[in-house]
This record gives C-alpha cells, structure tokens and sequence, in this order.
C-alpha cells in the first residue's frame, strides 16, 4: 500500500517536473505570467510530493517491509532503527530518491527567494532545475522500462535488456514474494562518518545545480550582467560548504574505520566528489574579480558548466561503478543514460555560451601581471591542472580498456607525483594573492608588504635546515633527498601564515587608529564587517594547517610490521618525539553487539620505559555478513598519531601481527578541516552592510529590467 | 572459474618451484615484513578495486605478500618482483601502469594539456596587457588604488558609525 503510494507520488513528480519546465519556458517565451505562475506553483508540488516519497520510503524502511526490494537490500530485522532510516542513502535506487529530493527543495527554495528579486531570470532557472530533476525521477521511476518492448522488436537485445533492467531501480519496486529477512548494511557504513557523509555531500552537489541554472538563465535571457553572480553568490557558498564538509568527513572515515593508516587514496570515488570541488573553488575566486572588475565573465560561466556537468558525472561515478570496469558500465542502464545525459547538457551549454559571447565582453583589461588579477588567473589554471590531472586519471583506466585493449590501474603514486607539486605551487598563490592589489603593484608597497613574510619563510627553511635541533625533525634515513622541497615547502607555509596574519593585524591597526577600541573587540568588528574577506582567511589559515598535516603524514610518516608473542615487544621511531615501545600483552575475545563478535589484543605504549598508554587494536567480526572489519586504536596528539592495527593472530592469541604507523601532524589535518569550515561560515554569513547594498543593488536592477522588457 | 582454476594453479605451482630452485638461494637473507610491504605497496590487489596489495586484508594478497617474501629471500630487486607479478597477471596489478606503448599518454596527456593551459595564459596576458597599454585603461593610477584597502576600511566604519 504505502510501497504503491510512493511509487504514483514518484510518477507525479516526474510528470510534474516535466510539466514546470514546458510550463516556464512556454510562459516566458509567450509572456504569458500565468503560466510561469502555473510552473512556479508545479516546482513546489514536486518538492511536496517527493517529501511524500522520502517521508513513505522512510516508513518502508522502518517497518522493515522486505516485499519491497530496496528495503530487503539494504536493512535487516537486527539494525537499530537509527540505521534502517539512514540506509535511505545505502543504496543504489534509495541515494537516487535522496538526490531528487534535495533537488527539488533546493529548486523551490531558489524559485522563492528570487521570485521578488530577479524575476526575470526565473522561467529559465524552473526549466534547467526541472529537467535536471526529471532526468534523475526518470531514473528511479520505471519510465524507462516500457522502451525495452520496441527496442527488442528493432532487433537491439542488449539495449533493450538493459531498460527492463531500469523498472527494478524503482526504491518502491515490490518483489513477487516476501523474503525472511533482508541483506543489511555494510558493516563498514555502520558508522556515523558514513552516515553524515553522503548527504553532504549531496547537498554540495545538488547545490551546485543552482549556480549553474541561474548561469544558463542569464545567459538565455541575455541578462549575463551582475545580477545572476549577485544571487548566486551565497548558493554557491553553501554548495562549496556542504561539499567541503563532505570531502573532511569523508576523509576522516576513511582514517578511522578502514585501518589502513591513510585517509584519501585517490579512489574513483573519492575523485568524483573532489573534482567538482575544485572548479567549483576555481569558480569562487575567480567571480570575486567579476564582482570587482567586470572581467572573466566567459570564463565564470565555463566553470559553473564544467563544475554542473562534474556534478551529474561525480554522482554517476559514484553510482554507476563504471570505472571499476567497462564491463560494469554496461551492466546497468543507469550508466549509458547519465552518459548521454552529461554530454547533452555540456554540449547544449556550449553552444548556448557561444550563441551569447557577444554579452559577455570584458569591462576592463588587465593592467599588469604583478596584480591581483593576475595572481586570480594562475590560481585558476593551478586548480583546472588539478582538475584535470585527477580526472584523466581517473578514467585512464577505462580509456585504456577501450583504445588499447589493455586494462591499467593508476593509483596514487601517479596522483601524488604529479597533483602534489600541483598543490604546492597553488598554496603559492595562496600566500601572494592578499599581497597583490589589483590593477597592478608598485614595487616600494609590494616589498613593504612582502618583508616580514619573506623573513619568516627564509627563517623556517633556513632553520630546519641548519639548526641541528630542528635538522632532525626534517631528516630521516633515506629521506634526505626530499629534505629541500620540503623544508622550501615549510617556509612557504610560514610565509602565507604571516600574510595572512600581516592581513588581519594591517586591518586591527586601522580600526584601532580611528576608533581606539581594544585589540579584541578590533578584531571582532573587522571580521563582522568584511565578513567575506576576513572569513576568506580564515580558510585559508584552515588550508594552512590542512597543508601542515598533508605534508606531515606525506612525507614522514613511519610504518612497521610485527609479529610478537605475548610480552614481547617492538619500537617504533617517530620523527618528531622519539621512540615508542609497543609490547603485546594478550588477546581477548568477546560480544559487543548480538551479531557482532569483538577480538581485541592489548598494547602496552611506552616511553623511554615510562607507560604512556593502554591501546586495543582490535576486529570485529559480523557473524551475519560474514565479514570482519578492523578497527584502529590511536593514540592522538598535536605532534603525532600513534596508528595501530590488529592484522592476524594465531593459536589463540599466543603470537599476533601489528600494524603500527606514527602520523605526524595528522591533527592539524582535522584541526584545520574545523577553522576552514568556520572560516567559510563567516563568509557566508550576510552582513548587514552587505544586505543594504544588495537591497538598493536589486530595486537598481529591478529597475533596469523594467525599461529593458 | 578461471580465478578457481589459477588459486588451484598457484597453490601447486609455487610450491613445486620453490622446491626446485628456490630452496638453494633462499638462505640469503631472511625478508622483514616491512621489506615485503615496500615492495606490496607498489602492487595493487587482484580482486578487489584502490587497495594496495600490502593493506589488502584478502588470503589473495596474504599469498601475494608470501610470494614477495620468497622472491626477496632469492635476492631478486624490487623492479623484478614487480615484473615477475606484471607478467604473470597483467600490467594492472601494477600501481602505476609501465612506461611503455599506449600507458605513456597517462603521464604525457595531463603534462601536454598543462603546457596547452599555461600557453594560452600567456598568449591571453600578453594581449590583455597590450589591449590595457593601448588606452583601454580605466584612469586611476595605481597609487591611489594600492591605499584603497585602508580606505575601504574607513569607509565602512564611518558607514557603521551612523
């Protein structure tokens, strides 16, 4: 009943959307505003009756209701209910049903919120959410089966058993029988990373499909002046935002429940939600110099187009499987179809874009290489490289399949060796940019501004270096190679520090001249009022720090395996404290749930013979899914983790193997992931300042799109 | 199939050539289970996807890992264990695939369209550059401009303090 329901809500949606997006162009086209009224009015009917679905798969799920095959996929009768309603995203048809439904909150809450101000651009805005929408309902609607009929008459069997494939994609497709039982959920999804993770990540990618139908809209409507990056500005923040906490979530499960001493390792996956990010960020700076000097106006469309169609792409990778194989490709017919979907869009933007050049001319011309513009323009070709090197790595494997015949696995080694440098030379610009003004530099301010950055950088490497104290730090045996990259690379950390902090100081000083306020309360107004750029530091003091634990765990991490009897023991040697002795105490083996058996050894840490710590490495075995899972024990501080893993016992416990690897810095990893997304928060958050300007900006352009019409 | 007919193939093959000639050699030196990771990370795991074959927990690579000890304990190089596995599985048990034929575009493509980018940069530069010397230039010197930070500061304490 409730499996039924959801499924006709599905179809409505569907039919809806479809309608919204006829509807809007139609009315514009016609200048007919009942009917865009008539479109507007379908875009919340859509995001209600998609609630309507999410609310009844909710149900399904909870209910534990195993004739229907997406519940009996991914719960079992034994999984508390916390996880049955989260495994609305462990699976394939569920995560779908999510992303629609994120979607058609986003298109009507941007449909509402500029309905006052930028009217103008609305039909077009329905239009590309709406059709972006019902290509995903599409998807998990069935609409797609009934095309297996024609298609086997036409002789296309393969095709055509690929769409009877689509109706059992539906989240509320009812087998003919009720199972026992259902399959239940990874063990490795069991863990509150995980379940954090997809949904915000989702939220960073539907959120970008925003950015991307106002784009389109101005364009369409030859509007491409300000207006459209005015109401995008804090979309594509929030986007940027949610994909970033994604992204740090992500890693952090990956750290903690994977157990293998790393946090990001260049899977497919991993580099479907990463690249959007970085033309998206590519895209955040680079509209600050439209905002600024009317220029790049061709270029902040190409990226909000290249970061939609990564987006599409991103959810289809992660979804698809596609680029584990060719094979697994063609073995759903979501991946042809998300294909086809992808390139249609990319290419009708294009076309579009280049229909429009014509309003996008530049209002300014760059003045000099020694500007802010400039440095803007390197710090964009640094994340497109990256971009790109990510994905092209990412589909060689496939690409290989297809044009050599021959299967390759590109792995992290060719990501680091080649991003790597990449994202130093990006950290670069970082530091250089808030010492650039714009039009151009004059040498006397550049080196007033650039002396204590300078003097900072030369003493960090110098120091690490030469002073034999610090020297130690940075060399280990057969290191020394690498030991001038990056102690060049520490410097430059410095640098930006004291950029960034020469930045904030510059501007405390100048409140402190006029309103002779104390430091603190300086501090707080400067930030309240130029919350954009004082929270854009922000971030980058959190990327600072990021940097600080990449490098750390990159460059100097230590890793040993050992097989001990009981009592004895090993070391390990970390290069920033000293030396740990690890000695094996026993194993003990016990329930820590009904399913799930827990075998834990017991680690004594020390020091210089000094206890400092108890650790238990253990794995988990779960008894229904026959599968076991390691679970890490860590010892944490700001210089190091202490990273230890339970590979395999024998005879009970009388001999086992350990992992042991000494993280350094990886802390400051964490630590910053916090300050970025508090600095991005403060950027986001609307000033008052900023809301009066906005107000006075929009009844300006209001205005002028009165007389244009 | 094939894979059962290989584990079965692997578990009687190995055995019988290390018997046969690996046992004389193997006394070398003894391999650490470090030494045999070094050389595992470089690997990646047959059956399963973005797992090195040293942090892979599956009997495969704990095989693999063994083999590797073997092939160290005879005193083959790294850059030989690792073409001993590529030319028995294929170049996709390698992490990074070989420089040779067709895999040389995955280095050369990303440098080629770097080179393509920076390039087109500069061509860009140069023209905006020139377009701005020709007179195209907004009239402010750059001066004036450069204390601007200060005065936006100013002028959005004076905008607060009313």
């Amino acid at each position: 009943m409730a499996a039924d329901l959801g499924y006709v809500a599905l179809l409505l949606a569907f039919v809806l959307s479809i309608f919204a997006a006829l509807a809007a162009w139609w009315g514009e086209h016609r200048r007919t505003i009942e009917l865009v009224l008539s479109a507007r009015n379908a875009v919340l009917a859509v995001a209600g009756l998609l609630t309507l679905a999410i609310a009844l798969e909710l149900y399904l799920l909870l209910s534990s209701d195993f004739r229907v095959m997406y519940v009996a996929q991914v719960t079992n009768r034994a999984m508390p209910a916390f996880f049955k309603l989260t495994a609305l995203w462990g699976g394939q048809a569920g995560s779908l049903l999510f992303w629609s439904w994120l979607m058609s909150l986003f298109a009507a809450v941007a449909v509402i919120s500029s309905w006052q101000r930028t009217r103008i651009l609305i039909p077009k805005v329905i239009v590309v959410t709406q059709l972006t929408l019902a290509f995903f309902l599409s998807l998990i609607s069935g609409i797609w089966a009934p095309l297996a009929s024609p298609l086997k008459v036409l002789g296309i069997t393969a095709a055509a058993e690929l769409m009877a494939e689509m109706e059992r994609l539906t989240p509320f497709y009812q087998l003919v029988f009720t199972p026992v039982d259902g399959s239940g959920l990874n063990p490795l999804l069991r863990h509150w990373g995980m379940i954090i993770h997809p949904p915000l990540l989702y939220l960073g990618f539907v959120g970008f499909v925003i950015p991307f139908a106002f784009a389109v809209a101005a364009l369409s409507t030859c509007q491409a002046d300000d207006l459209w990056i005015r109401v995008i500005r804090r979309w594509t923040l929030v986007a940027w935002l949610f994909l970033s906490m994604g992204l740090l979530v992500g890693m952090w499960w990956a750290y903690g429940v994977l157990g293998w001493g790393g946090y990001w390792g260049w899977d497919p996956v991993e580099n479907a939600a990463l690249m959007p990010w970085l033309t998206g960020t590519a895209f955040l700076h680079s509209v600050i110099i439209q905002e600024r000097r009317g220029m790049f106006k061709v270029w902040n469309m190409v990226l909000v187009m290249i970061t939609y169609s990564l987006v599409i792409f991103g959810t289809f990778l992660t979804r698809s499987g596609v680029v584990s194989s060719v094979h697994a490709f063609a073995q759903s017919g979501v991946g042809p179809l998300f294909l086809g979907f992808v390139a249609t869009t990319f290419v009708a933007s294009v076309i579009l874009l280049f229909a429009r050049l014509d309003s996008l001319r530049s209002e300014n011309a760059l003045d000099s290489l020694v500007s802010r513009e400039a440095i803007f323009l390197l710090n964009n070709l640094l994340f497109l490289a990256i971009f790109f090197v990510t994905f092209w790595g990412t589909i060689f494997p496939v690409v290989s399949e297809l044009l050599a015949g021959e299967k390759a696995i590109v792995g992290p080694p060719f990501f680091n060796q080649v991003n790597g440098p990449l994202f130093g030379l990006l950290v670069l610009t970082m530091g250089i940019a808030p010492l650039m003004p714009w039009r151009r530099a004059s040498s006397g301010k550049l080196a007033r501004l650039v002396l204590w950055p300078i003097l900072a950088g030369l003493a960090t490497t110098l120091g690490l270096l030469v002073v034999p104290t610090l020297r130690q730090f940075v060399i280990l045996p057969g290191t020394s190679l690498r030991i001038v990259p990056v102690t060049a690379f520490y410097g430059l950390l410095a640098f930006t520090l004291v950029v960034i902090g020469q930045e904030f100081w510059r501007g405390i000083r100048t409140r402190r001249r006029v309103t002779r306020e104390p430091y603190l309360t300086a501090l707080v107004n400067l930030v309240q009022h130029n919350r954009r750029r004082y929270g854009g530091y922000l971030v980058h003091l959190g990327v600072v720090m990021i940097a600080l634990g990449v490098v750390g765990t990159n460059f100097f991490k230590v890793e040993t395996q050992r097989n001990l009897a009981q009592d004895e023991s090993f070391t390990i040697t970390s290069p920033l404290t000293g030396i740990y002795t690890v000695t094996y105490v026993g194993l003990s083996t016990f329930l820590i749930a009904e399913d799930v058996q827990r075998t834990a050894a017991t680690l004594r840490i020390t020091r210089e013979g000094e206890l400092i710590s108890l650790l238990q490495p253990a794995q988990d075995f779960f008894i229904l899914q026959e599968q076991a899972m390691t679970i890490p024990a860590m010892r944490h501080s700001l210089a190091e983790d202490l990273y230890i893993i339970l590979a395999g016992w024998e005879d009970g416990g009388a001999t086992a193997t350990f992992k042991a690897f000494v993280e350094p810095l990886v802390n400051w990893l964490w630590l910053g992931g916090l300050v970025f997304i508090f600095g991005t928060v403060v950027a986001m958050w609307p000033t008052q300042v900023e809301e009066r300007r906005a107000a006075v900006a929009a009844s300006a352009s209001g205005h002028a799109v009165v007389t244009r019409s | 199939m094939g894979r059962m007919s290989r584990a079965i193939l692997r578990c009687l093959v190995f055995p019988a050539l290390v018997l046969i000639w690996g046992v004389p050699r193997a006394f070398a030196q003894e391999p650490s289970p470090d030494d045999i990771n070094r050389v595992a990370r470089q690997l990646s795991c047959p059956t399963c996807t973005g797992i090195n074959v040293a942090d892979c927990p599956t009997e495969t690579c704990a095989q693999w890992r063994a083999k590797i000890g073997e092939l160290l304990a005879e005193g083959k190089t790294e850059q030989e264990i690792l073409e001993y596995f590529a030319a028995r599985y294929g170049d996709h048990v390698l992490q990074v695939p070989p420089t040779r034929g067709f895999f040389l575009s995955v280095w050369v493509v990303p440098a080629l369209a770097i080179l393509v980018g920076l390039g087109t940069l500069g061509y860009l530069m140069h023209r905006w550059t020139k377009a701005s010397t020709a007179g195209k230039t907004s009239p402010t010197p750059g001066d004036v401009v450069e204390d601007e930070y200060i005065r936006r500061v100013e002028q959005e304490l004076g905008i607060w303090r009313k």
